[in-house]
């Protein structure tokens, strides 16, 4: 047994260090994830594809993606291997490269799935680590620190590729994510660690004294898997909720990430550089609003989701109109909406992902957010082909209206989720107590 | 140290939030008046007067900062001409000393409403009186721009803060509150309402102008009446967009002045109504509290007086068992022992002293009895009640002093329960000794009666009458509080003599 000190000194020595291999990690995931999209328009004139085709890729990579993280979700919280991140990062870069060769539709196809699949095996480790090594009133800090790694990634590829796509083509924008991701996928495979009682130190609650954290800890008794998945998730109404908000945020950001360049060049009359970049605005947006969303809600809201959650839906739902209305052919007030845009939407995509882990169970972190995940990457299938069939009939506005409404949506969703704050364990609790108790006087 | 930092935090949160959100909110007001200038004062100010008033001093100059800062790179964008906009934010601020000083006064939620009304008014006529002059638009455009965006998004923003507000008052646990912000189904009849108007405008577009008014006016009223200033304040914000998104379909205004008077007339409209019906609806719902709790507290008291007179007829019932059992037993050994003293002594003394014991006891016997008879009339458990009570009407003797007495017994036998005998006796007895004391009458008629599951006990009679203030003397406030108790009435009147109704459930 270790004694308080040492205990304080391990913690000090793996948080940093844990959350410095996950954002590398993950942003290398993005790094092979994200290459495809940016060459888009250049791979186009290329190999002949129509807006369907890339459409069809889109969605395609998005289920299988969102299939595997789920899988790989509820594999890993049960087996908790630590290589597992390193290994799905190394098939990644293998796959980006083949990639490059391909030349017909089919092949493409094929390759770009088996990617989405080994895609999903990044989140799972992260999200046990996000959750056992940090507790509840700084979680969302640290979780906003950890969702930067999305956005450099994000942030990082547009440039890349543009630049490699004009220097070298665009078969070399996809070399060099492919070799990163080898690269960073062998490292991995050593740096990361399973939970804290694995490494013979007391759970974080007790550590940091957290009293919300220890009732989550209490709440959750060890249970066999489909017990777990069923109480804790499919029967929690917040889950649900959570879940239907979830695949509206993804809709309208994978929408403007993936069409919001091929807009600005068509209707907009953006060169390609120029177009990558203001996309980039949107990343950066998005870092910012990840990190001020996650610990603006340990500050304002004493780790409270929900409330920041509606704020941001508010924020979002007018950015998105004001990206449509932008009414003047001006670059700049374009890049400051993508800028906002970005702000308010990755605010709520991480929001909800941590809402959802800390009302369920404490061993089902890769699970619940796995579950998210076949929500959001649904929204995201569903800004793939069907919005480009949306976009061919009924031009850009169609798209801006339908995001619109979708914005609006959020914020409405959320409401009864503010007003049923509980977790799945206090309802039953909640349940009994009132059963017991004597009808109170109302009069007062 | 810790407390600092939070504050530098939240104030950075802010600044970029709110930077963002003033941005985002002037870009879609530019879309709609095509004028910088109104663009700033339209939808961002609403909000930003409500985030001065709403929100603590400390963070004024997160607030400002940010607007100043996107103003100034709005004008070097040419996107804004004139520079004399960047005082606007002050301009506010004077407005907003003046509410602040006001707010901590008034904590209902249609004060606070109101006094928020009359801010934006306030910031609307100050900007147009200082701006004006200035700015090449015309005053009246700046006016009603300054006083659409207020009076849209102000009560809006402030319905957000309470709401949000009360998450962070409340433990993790759902609570009653009287008057909970934002309840689901308010939610689903906007969304509804919603979709109804916008079907409507696509279905009919030729015929906007006309189909607005009721696709915009009449949900305001249904929400304001069904959920008071909440459903007003989001009506009055969805009936905006619904007519700004008309505007984009195609028809129904002809310049931005008409525009922006409709947005404020339903606005307006919604909030008004919604807070009047809100104030109803509150008052209403003291008044029921109230009355229930009074009902609450005369129940009580009713039970209370019900298990007093069944406590004082039982304590008067173990009184009188206790002193027959003593004292008469004791009594009639005591004259017989006398007697027996009388029968076997023969000097005078002894007999005379015999004598004066079996008198003594006698006398003792008589006022014991006497007692017994006040304290529990044994009439009653000798003889039935029809009997018992005509024996007391024959005790006052009424024909020896002329009176006539007529008596009608229509009870279809005894009542069950032992204390509305008693009391039906007492009651009789005491409204006897009144008359015979007091009316001077020379007719009497008492009636008993079954009525209604009860007794109803009218005695009449041709004398003075009663006055009101003899009423209380006369041993009558007690009978009535007695008969109450036992959930009966007690109806006085006194016209050509004095009529007692008496009515008292009984079961028979």
């Amino acid at each position: 047994m270790l004694d308080q000190n040492e205990i304080s000194r391990e913690y000090r020595y793996w948080r940093p260090r844990l959350l410095l291999s996950m954002i590398v990690g993950y942003a290398a995931f993005y790094l092979t994830r994200k290459s495809f999209n940016f060459v888009l328009p250049a791979m186009q004139t290329d190999l002949g594809l129509d807006k369907g085709d890339i459409g069809l890729l889109g969605t395609l990579f998005y289920l299988s993606y969102g299939i595997s993280k789920f899988a790989a979700g509820i594999w890993h919280d049960r087996r908790g291997d630590t290589w597992f991140m390193g290994v799905g990062l190394l098939a990644t870069g293998i796959l980006n490269i083949l990639f490059a060769f391909g030349s017909n539709l089919s092949t493409l196809l094929i390759i770009w799935t088996l990617n989405g699949f080994f895609q999903g095996f990044g989140w799972p480790p992260c999200a046990r680590i996000l959750t056992h090594w940090y507790s509840r009133n700084e979680r969302g800090f640290w979780w906003g620190c950890w969702n930067t790694s999305i956005n450099l990634g994000g942030a990082a590829v547009p440039l890349l590729s543009a630049l490699m796509a004009l220097w070298f083509g665009w078969q070399a924008a996809l070399f060099v994510p492919g070799l990163t991701g080898i690269v960073i996928g062998l490292w991995l495979c050593r740096q990361l660690r399973g939970t804290p009682q694995e490494q013979g130190l007391p759970a974080v609650g007790y550590w940091r004294q957290d009293p919300l954290e220890i009732r989550q800890l209490q709440q959750s008794p060890v249970m066999p898997l489909w017990e777990m998945f069923t109480r804790t998730i499919l029967k929690n109404r917040m889950i649900w909720l959570l879940a239907a908000s979830y695949v509206l945020v993804y809709l309208i950001r994978i929408a403007l990430n993936d069409w919001g360049n091929i807009w600005l060049a068509e209707s907009h009359g953006v060169n390609l550089l120029s177009a990558n970049a203001t996309v980039m605005l949107f990343e950066l947006g998005g870092l910012c609003g990840a990190l001020f969303a996650g610990w603006g809600s340990d500050l304002l809201f004493r780790g409270q989701r929900a409330p920041m959650i509606l704020l941001f839906a508010l924020g979002l739902f007018i950015s998105v109109a004001a990206l449509w209305l932008s009414p003047v052919h001006h670059y700049a007030l374009l890049a400051m909406c993508f800028f906002t845009t970005g702000f308010f939407v990755f605010g709520p995509q991480m929001l909800i992902g941590l809402a959802a882990v800390e009302c369920s169970h404490k061993q089902a972190a890769g699970t619940v957010t796995g579950f998210l995940g076949l929500f959001a990457y649904l929204g995201a299938a569903l800004a793939g082909w069907p919005l480009s069939q949306v976009i061919t009939d009924y031009g850009w506005s169609g798209m801006f209206v339908l995001l619109t409404i979708a914005a609006a949506l959020i914020g409405f969703l959320l409401m009864p989720l503010l007003i049923a704050g509980l977790s799945w364990q206090d309802r039953s609790h909640n349940a009994t107590e009132t059963a017991y108790n004597l009808p109170q006087d109302n009069s007062g | 140290m810790r407390r600092e930092l939070r504050h530098l935090l939240m104030s950075l949160f802010i600044f970029m939030a709110w930077g963002l959100a003033w941005f985002a909110l002037w870009t879609i007001s530019f879309y709609l008046t095509h004028n910088g200038q109104q663009a700033a004062l339209l939808l961002p100010q609403g909000v930003h007067l409500a985030m001065l008033i709403l929100l603590s001093r400390r963070f004024w100059p997160a607030l400002i900062l940010p607007e100043l800062l996107l103003m100034s790179w709005l004008l070097q964008q040419q996107l804004m001409n004139e520079s004399l906009m960047l005082i606007s934010p002050f301009i506010s601020l004077i407005t907003v000393i003046a509410v602040r000083h006001f707010w901590p006064r008034y904590t209902l939620y249609w004060q606070r409403l109101s006094l928020l009304m009359a801010a934006v008014t306030a910031d609307a006529l100050l900007h147009t009186l200082i701006l004006a002059p200035f700015l090449q638009s015309p005053a009246t455009l700046i006016l009603l721009a300054a006083f659409t965006g207020g009076i849209l998004l102000t009560p809006f923003a402030y319905l957000i803060y309470e709401y949000l507000r009360q998450q962070r008052l409340e433990d993790l646990l759902v609570l009653e509150t009287p008057n909970p912000p934002l309840r689901t189904s308010l939610l689903i009849w906007c969304s509804l309402f919603f979709i109804i108007g916008i079907g409507t405008q696509l279905v009919f577009s030729p015929e906007i102008a006309r189909l607005l008014l009721i696709v915009v006016f009449l949900p305001n009223v249904v929400m304001a009446y069904k959920f008071g200033w909440q459903g007003g304040v989001l009506a009055a914000l969805l009936g905006s967009m619904m007519i700004t998104i008309a505007r984009q379909i195609g028809g129904g205004f002809n310049n931005l002045l008409e525009m922006e008077l409709f947005l404020s007339t339903q606005a307006l409209l919604g909030i008004g109504l919604g807070i009047a019906i809100s104030r109803q609806q509150h008052l209403a719902n003291n008044m029921l509290r109230y009355r229930q709790r009074l009902e609450q507290e005369l129940h009580a008291r009713r039970s209370l007086m019900e298990q007093l007179v069944h406590a004082e007829e039982d304590a008067r019932k173990s009184l009188a068992r206790e002193l027959h059992d003593e004292i008469g037993q004791n009594i009639t050994a005591i004259q017989i022992q006398s007697m027996l003293i009388k029968r076997t002594q023969d000097s005078p003394p002894a007999r005379m002293a015999a004598e004066q014991i079996d008198q003594l006891a006698q006398r003792i016997h008589h006022s014991t009895r006497q007692l017994l008879r006040q304290l529990r009339p044994p009439v009653l458990d000798e003889m039935s009640l029809e009997k018992a009570l005509y024996h007391l009407v024959q005790e006052f003797a009424f024909d020896e002093q002329g009176i006539t007495c007529r008596f009608h017994y229509a009870l279809p036998g005894q009542p069950a329960s032992e204390t509305v005998v008693f009391t039906l006796y007492r009651l009789l007895q005491e409204l006897l000794n009144n008359i015979s004391k007091h009316a001077s009458a020379r007719q009497i008629e008492i009636t008993l009666s079954h009525r209604d599951n009860g007794v109803c006990l009218e005695v009449n009679d041709d004398g003075v009458g009663l006055h009101a203030e003899h009423r209380q003397g006369f041993g009558l406030q007690g009978m009535s509080e007695r008969i109450q108790a036992l959930g009966g009435n007690l109806q006085l009147e006194s016209r050509n003599g004095t009529r007692v109704i008496v009515n008292l459930p009984a079961l028979f």
